[in-house]
């Protein structure tokens, strides 16, 4: 079964250099302690276009 | 050869019950169904019942038909000419009684389908929800955890970092990656995870990282796992941590590369 993954969390998943930066980013983040890594951000090229996200924990569903 | 007829008529009226519920229910085993059998026959007698109901008003509504009563108790009667006299008064009905089954199967068939798609969609089994109690799939906790399906459209996270510790030659190992797909034995329980962007380390490694906080470089203890994408099976794993993230774009515009 497909689990939950966005059209741009594919993106970035497809992405090796921003793949590879979300993995850091999440790593960093829990080591940390952290909900979010403001100060780092994973960087999704699109083109000519970039994207710069930040990876944000979301608290379960109520 | 003797045919217990009166079985035979309580196995169609309760057949269509037995159908939709099987065809409706989101369950995460293909090979048995181990609920318990009272609810099981509680459920299909209670479809069937509604099934009918429905049915019977359709009919009457539409077709200006209502229920033969002394037909059906006859059928079911043990008195053998009250039997035959049923027989025959089906059989002349033999057209309006075989569209009435027909078309109450094929219903059976194709509406859980279409139902269980518009709980789906319109998320009416997500924790919360007021309806939650009558649409939730309770035999499919997996599909909850790992899909989002208990979260609104509007909050969606966008992936699920999944982080296992694997027992590896005697030595617990936390592998930390995202989750692409997930897939379940024929009992029901989870089989494997397929992650993505996958790291591991050893745990023995922490205290001497723990030593020196605040050092970038020791901060990154993942190694990458090479790959596509790495199958970690679940009866290996000995915990399993499930962390949803959503991807936030930057305020500020980025700008094209030159």
């Amino acid at each position: 079964m497909k689990a939950l993954q966005s059209p741009l969390a594919k993106k970035v998943l497809a992405d090796n250099q921003a793949r590879t930066q979300l993995r850091q980013v999440v790593s960093l983040a829990g080591r940390r302690g952290e909900t979010e890594a403001r100060e780092q951000t994973i960087v999704l090229r699109e083109g000519t276009t970039v994207r710069r996200l930040t990876a944000v924990v979301v608290p379960k569903a109520a | 050869m003797n045919v217990a007829l009166p079985a035979l008529v309580i196995f169609l009226l309760v057949l269509p019950g037995f159908v939709f519920r099987s065809r409706f229910k989101r369950a995460e085993r293909t090979a048995l169904d181990y609920a318990p059998f009272g609810r099981v026959v509680g459920e299909a007698v209670l479809w069937a019942c509604l099934l009918h109901g429905l049915w019977l008003f359709g009919s009457w509504l539409f077709l200006g038909e209502t229920l033969r009563f002394d037909l059906l108790l006859g059928l079911l009667s043990s008195s053998p000419a009250t039997q035959t006299g049923a027989i025959a008064g089906v059989g002349a009905l033999a057209g309006p009684v075989a569209r009435y089954f027909g078309t109450l199967l094929a219903a059976c068939v194709v509406a859980p389908m279409l139902l269980r798609s518009l709980i789906t969609w319109r998320r009416l089994d997500r924790l919360g929800h007021w309806l939650a109690p009558v649409a939730r799939f309770h035999d499919a906790p997996w599909y909850y955890l790992l899909t989002g399906a208990d979260f609104e459209r509007a909050e969606l996270p966008d992936l699920i970092k999944v982080a296992a510790v694997v027992d590896v030659a005697g030595q617990p190992v936390l592998y930390q990656g995202f989750l692409e797909d997930f897939y379940f034995t024929p009992d029901g329980a989870l089989d494997r995870l397929v992650l993505q962007g996958v790291g591991r380390r050893p745990l023995s490694g922490d205290k001497a990282h723990d030593a020196a906080p605040g050092d970038p470089a020791g901060e990154e203890r993942f190694y990458p796992v090479e790959g596509d994408y790495f199958v970690l099976r679940y009866a290996e794993a000995i915990t399993l941590n499930i962390q949803y993230l959503r991807l936030e774009e930057d305020a500020e515009p980025a700008a094209p590369e030159a």
